[in-house]
């Protein structure tokens, strides 16, 4: 359980850290606070001859507001977004989410930035990002642009952000009054990956019609996936239990687990039904 | 500072914490393949330069094997994945791992037997056997039976790991005449006759000392490949030579337990009389001999007659060999899956005549000792059960709802005794035991005993590590025996050197003894078994989802003299936590070409403190009639709860459990 050799870089600047990413390219990769990539080293399923360490940009670390949206700098810890007190209800998800990554002791050590970055379809934020329609900003020798999350994965471990980019900063939307939303992460028997894990956020308008809806998945594909069709199936009418179990179906038929030690592909197309309606309905309970 | 203070503050020594100047760090090629031939193998220290099969030594080892035996390095063929086929070694251990690479293996993959029942038509693993059979055995007599209940159902305990917190390790040292390892182990004396073996070295020339053992629930108490091949390089390079075993090392070619299966057939009359029992036990003894395997499935055999009165039995006993790493003792040791394949046909009956099954269990059990037909000895078991009854606050209502309860023997491993050193020296007293502590608090135990029967204050009084060259012999730390057998060498010892005081000064006193230096070894001779009742309830509740919760696990046991209140209460908690693992999760499993499934502890469905439910911990405290006045322990948690647990969730759902891990979908 050691790593094989690398270099090791601590940037203290942007600049300098997208200057070594230039450099080595598919060589380096971007360590944040190595939740899940010094494991991976150290089980030498991978080896990367060069890391450069972003944990030392300050200006990286940080978590404020505008009117539209929670922003979060990517190496802020996950225990700092867990910890924060101003998400109000509308962003409650958040502080499920969060608390519901590994222990509180990898929460002080992993990155909000990291757990989007590293496209393991089992991380929680990326759902929750997907589901709040939320963007990242990545940054590159080229500048800035905006990803929206629910473009960002294409793949297992592969998202749209090149090798010589890193993900600076992470927008959670704020969906303003009668929003709510709530992560629920089904968990294997032991330890803290899931089976499934559903994100959902919806926000209803003064008649309690659904004005907005958003689902996303983790755990049961190859990347988070966006649940479209039952999330725009929600929208425009009143949430009914039998809307919730008819997009609940949408759901079930929108995600592409595969079968193994954990269940059938039936009984997590299952699962994720289920899922979709505890999830809705504890959404609607936080109104 | 009591023991448990001084492992809470970081101050225990465990072998990794133990470092030595120009030490070496060893790492072990392992094989990818669960069976294969092996065509060529380069580099490292492998069996070209060093081959000797593994001695079987430690709890339920079996010797006298001589064909299949595990060799400390695979040569012509790999028999299960992880199984070493090659050492390699550096300065520092990242070095030491980049090495495994550089060795050479070509393999010829072959057909692997997995499963152990179709190990028993399968082609035998090993040349030179007619069958995968490693051992047979008919206990009890054949009967005639025309009991108008006859039940028949089959039952499966999966393999699972003991996963101590701190893994195997050794440190190997070679002075040019005497070999020395240091080493987290039960059993220090096992170790060096396991070494001596391997190592063709008479007993005076190896020197086995321990270091803090970070918890072990059986899988340190045997000799181990990694043990020999660290002794090997350290004589070669005359260098300390370290070996620290990673944890998916551990999932993979340390020794699992359970793995065993049974098919049973249970006869019985209308009122619910039990009157005859037949099985077939059938144990996955994984690729090679000299591992528990071979016993194990007459062990279980042995005790399925439980605490009732069963007059008829008949049971065959079965190992094979699959192309799996080999079984070893994990914390109960056969006990908790006899407890498993009674119990749970004692519920079936209990259903099938709609009887309570407390009431069903009380009609069956003895009012005068028994020895069944297996050969079980036991005491009455009617007047426990009854005590059981009120203890563990049995209400009828309840049990068919959401609890389950179980009655178990506890078998220790009592034979053939254990010794233990007292010696008084500088005012202090120090004392050995021939078992070594790994995690238990065996100190408090003998504290107790040496300021009972010499009067010493309990902080004047150390136990110390295993260490062969303080003791002429030793057994080991298993089998629920510590407190029964270490405690009475201590007792017996202690008396001894109370009377050596006395006859030196003409009378005894705590001044006199601590003034003078007094020294005595003792080895408590015991050649019967001392068995022992237990049982435990559980209540369960399972959601829509089909997730299990243990809301309770109430234990009682006949414990006899209680050595320490607290160290009890912990040992019992603990093994119901590790009964519930076993229950719901815990798993060690293997696809159809022998790869591992569990290769991580959160695979190996290793529960954590968050699934820790509410205890109640009683005990009848009779004091049974050796010296210690304590009856076993160790394993009762282990034997009762995945019992009691299966049944409370058979009630909840409606579903009859027959395996463990419980999978509801």
């Amino acid at each position: 359980m050691r790593p094989t050799e690398f270099d090791y870089f601590a940037p203290g600047t942007l600049e300098e850290a997208i200057g070594l990413l230039k450099k080595y390219d598919d060589e380096a990769k971007v360590l944040a606070g190595g939740q899940s990539l010094l494991p991976l080293l150290k089980s030498r399923v991978t080896s990367i001859p060069y890391l450069v360490d972003i944990g030392n940009i300050d200006s990286l670390t940080y978590i404020t507001k505008n009117d539209r949206a929670l922003l979060v700098g990517s190496t802020t810890k996950v225990s700092a977004l867990e910890n924060y007190r101003n998400f109000g209800k509308n962003l409650a998800i958040l502080k499920e989410a969060t608390a519901s990554i590994a222990d509180p002791l990898i929460r002080n050590m992993g990155t909000v930035g990291g757990n989007i970055a590293h496209g393991d379809p089992g991380n929680d934020l990326p759902a929750v990002l997907m589901a709040l329609d939320g963007s990242v900003t990545v940054t590159g020798p080229e500048g800035q642009r905006h990803v929206r999350a629910r473009d960002l994965y294409l793949d297992s471990y592969t998202t749209v952000v090149k090798s010589n980019e890193i993900i600076t900063e992470v927008q959670f939307p704020d969906w303003g009054t009668r929003s709510s939303g709530t992560y629920i992460k089904f968990k294997k028997p032991a330890g803290d990956f899931s089976i499934a894990a559903i994100a959902i956020q919806l926000k209803v308008n003064k008649d309690g019609l659904c004005e907005k809806f958003g689902s996303a998945v983790a755990s049961v594909g190859p990347t988070p996936i966006y649940l479209k069709r039952s999330s725009e199936a929600m929208v425009g009418s009143k949430i009914t239990p039998m809307a919730m179990e008819k997009a609940a179906e949408e759901a079930a038929g929108e995600i592409s687990p595969t079968a193994d030690r954990d269940g059938t592909v039936d009984q997590k197309r299952d699962l994720v039904r289920k899922l979709f309606i505890e999830g809705t309905r504890k959404s609607l309970r936080k109104l | 500072m009591k023991s448990e203070e001084k492992f809470v503050r970081g101050l225990g020594q465990f072998i990794d914490d133990i470092k030595f100047p120009n030490m070496l760090y060893m790492s072990v090629v392992r094989s990818d393949y669960a069976r294969a031939r092996l065509l060529k193998v380069k580099g490292g220290i492998n069996a070209k330069v060093f081959n000797h099969p593994l001695a079987a030594v430690g709890e339920g080892a079996m010797s006298g094997f001589e064909r299949a035996q595990h060799m400390v390095f695979a040569s012509e063929f790999v028999n299960y994945l992880g199984e070493p086929i090659a050492a390699v070694y550096a300065d520092d251990p990242y070095k030491s791992e980049d090495l495994i690479s550089s060795v050479e293996v070509d393999y010829d993959p072959l057909k692997p037997v997995i499963d152990p029942e179709k190990a028993l038509d399968a082609e035998p693993i090993h040349s030179g056997f007619k069958s995968n059979i490693i051992s047979e055995k008919w206990l009890g007599k054949d009967f005639k039976n025309d009991s108008p209940i006859v039940l028949e159902d089959s039952f499966r305990n999966n393999r699972i790991v003991t996963n101590p917190i701190e893994p195997r390790g050794v440190i190997a040292n070679y002075d040019g005449k005497r070999l020395t390892l240091w080493i987290g182990t039960q059993s220090v004396f096992s170790i060096r006759e396991g070494i001596c073996a391997a190592m063709d070295l008479p007993p005076e020339n190896v020197h086995i000392i321990q270091a803090d053992t970070g918890g072990a629930f059986g899988s340190k108490g045997g000799l181990y490949p990694e043990y020999v091949m660290a002794s090997y390089i350290a004589m070669k390079e005359k260098r300390p030579v370290k070996w620290i075993e990673t944890r998916r090392e551990h999932l993979m070619a340390s020794h699992p337990g359970r793995g065993a299966m049974a098919k049973m057939k249970l006869y019985a009359d209308r009122t619910g009389k039990v009157t005859g029992l037949r099985g077939e036990i059938l144990v996955d003894s994984g690729a090679y001999a000299g591992g528990t395997g071979e016993f194990s499935s007459r062990f279980i055999a042995h005790q399925l007659t439980g605490q009732y009165h069963i007059e008829q039995a008949y049971i065959r006993a079965l190992s094979v060999f699959t192309n799996k790493v080999p079984q070893g003792p994990y914390r109960g040791a056969g006990r908790p899956e006899a407890a498993f394949f009674t119990e749970r046909m004692m519920d079936m009956l209990a259903d099938e005549l709609k009887m309570d099954p407390f009431e069903l269990r009380l009609l069956n059990a003895t009012e005068q000792p028994f020895v069944s037909p297996t050969g079980l000895k036991i005491g009455a078991s009617k007047p426990f059960m009854i005590k059981a009854r009120k203890e563990l606050g049995y209400v009828p209502y309840e049990a068919t709802k959401d609890t389950g309860v179980a009655m178990f023997v506890l078998v220790p491993a009592a034979q053939p005794g254990e010794s233990a050193r007292v010696r008084s020296e500088d005012g202090r007293i120090k004392v050995w035991l021939g078992g070594n502590v790994h995690g238990q608090g065996h100190e408090d135990f003998v504290k107790k005993i040496i300021n009972e029967e010499l009067g010493v204050k309990e902080e004047l009084v150390e136990l110390e590590l295993g260490d062969t060259d303080a003791m002429e012999a030793g057994i080991g730390s298993w089998g629920s025996r510590s407190a029964m057998m270490g405690g009475s060498a201590v007792t017996v010892a202690a008396r001894k050197v109370r009377d050596q005081v006395s006859k030196k000064f003409g009378s005894y006193s705590v001044s006199k003894l601590l003034s003078g230096s007094f020294d005595v070894y003792e080895f408590f001779s015991y050649k019967d078994s001392y068995n022992s009742f237990g049982s435990n309830l559980a209540k369960v509740s399972v959601d829509s989802y089909g997730r299990i919760k243990v809301l309770e696990d109430r234990s009682y046991y006949d414990l006899g003299r209680i050595l320490n209140r607290q160290m009890v209460r912990g040992q019992i908690v603990g093994g119901n936590l590790q009964g519930i693992g076993q229950t719901l999760s815990e798993n060690i499993e293997f696809d159809d070409e022998g790869q591992l499934l569990t290769s991580s502890i959160s695979e190996a469905g290793l529960l954590t403190s968050e699934i820790t439910t509410k205890y109640t911990v009683k005990f009848d405290e009779t004091p049974s009639d050796l010296p210690s006045g304590a009856k076993g322990l160790g394993e009762a948690p282990t034997i009762g709860t995945p019992s009691a647990i299966a049944r409370a969730v058979e009630v909840y759902t409606g579903k009859r459990i027959r395996d463990t891990p419980i999978k509801l979908s």
